[in-house]
């Protein structure tokens, strides 16, 4: 099944829900379900609500890393460029967005620095993983264990960065 | 993990899983006897796929179904170079993890730990045999 597909029908119900304050009563929810060629959501699951934002957050605040580590080590911006471009590709799809987001200091040690990174991403997949066996959607589910599969993948390649 | 109450639907989405594990089982044997360089990593390789496979037997014999059978080949030329040999490998293990994906939807925590498992172990498979990460395997 193609993400696409998975979102229009699983995950765009719940993503958008956050709009859903502005958009009920006036069609504008349903217009941009139809418009992805789902048909109108149900109220989605208040938990899968929390565990999609719970995985934005914890995007946000890897992106905000990547791009703290590539400041401080100007030298890894190759390296975790590609990291970077997936990374942004997660938060996107489970409806989040950049913000300005604290992160702890970046060590002085290249490599040290690095390993946190992929600790970082570890723990995520982590997450991600507990929140796909809990979710109430089987499409939530399936997106969130994927993601989990991926940021599992980055934690690897990250910590393999020499 | 009990079977007990698997759908009809659930246990073909098993039996597509055990069919690529044993495709896996044969291309790891295949390559662990004809790319010398690769002979060690396909011998892990084996045996990870050897014992999922093993697994998904039991499940899908114990949920009343008959366990899919290998093939005698699976269609590809031998291979016979490292490159192929981790392009053949990136690519079951890619569709690995579609299988597992679509079985994580199933209800069940239980069931869906078992193949979200499955899922992480093939895409860091695939990233050992020289695939590219990914933001969502076996969704993209």
């Amino acid at each position: 099944m193609s993400r696409r597909t998975m979102l229009a029908t699983g995950l765009a119900g719940v993503v958008v829900a956050g709009a859903a304050g502005v958009a009920s009563g006036t069609g504008t929810l349903d217009d941009v379900l139809r418009g992805l060629g789902a048909k109108p959501h149900p109220e989605p699951d208040p938990g899968d609500k929390r565990r999609l934002r719970q995985a934005a957050d914890a995007q946000a605040v890897i992106i905000a890393t990547i791009d703290a580590t590539v400041t401080t080590h100007g030298d890894l911006e190759d390296d975790l460029k590609p990291f970077r471009v997936i990374a942004d590709e997660q938060l996107v799809a489970v409806g989040g967005r950049l913000a300005s987001t604290d992160v702890a200091g970046v060590s002085s040690d290249r490599k040290e620095a690095a390993a946190k990174l992929s600790q970082l991403a570890f723990d995520s997949a982590e997450g991600r993983a507990n929140d796909a066996v809990s979710a109430a959607s089987p499409d939530v589910a399936r997106v969130l264990a994927s993601m989990s599969a991926g940021l599992s993948q980055l934690a690897v390649a990250i910590g393999a960065i020499r | 993990m009990s079977a007990a109450g698997l759908r009809a639907g659930r246990v073909d989405d098993l039996q597509t899983w055990l069919a690529l594990e044993n495709e896996a089982v044969w291309l790891y044997g295949m390559i662990g006897a004809r790319v010398r360089d690769l002979d060690q990593a396909a011998r892990t390789s084996y045996d990870a796929h050897r014992v999922a496979r093993d697994r998904l037997r039991a499940l899908v014999h114990d949920a009343g179904g008959q366990p899919v059978s290998p093939a005698l080949t699976y269609g590809k030329n031998l291979i016979d170079s490292p490159g192929e040999a981790r392009a053949a490998a990136s690519d079951v293990e890619h569709r690995i993890a579609a299988a597992c994906v679509t079985l994580v939807g199933d209800a069940g925590a239980t069931r869906r730990t078992f193949a979200l498992a499955g899922l992480r172990r093939a895409a860091l498979a695939g990233l050992d045999w020289g695939a590219k990460p990914q933001a969502f395997p076996g969704l993209d």
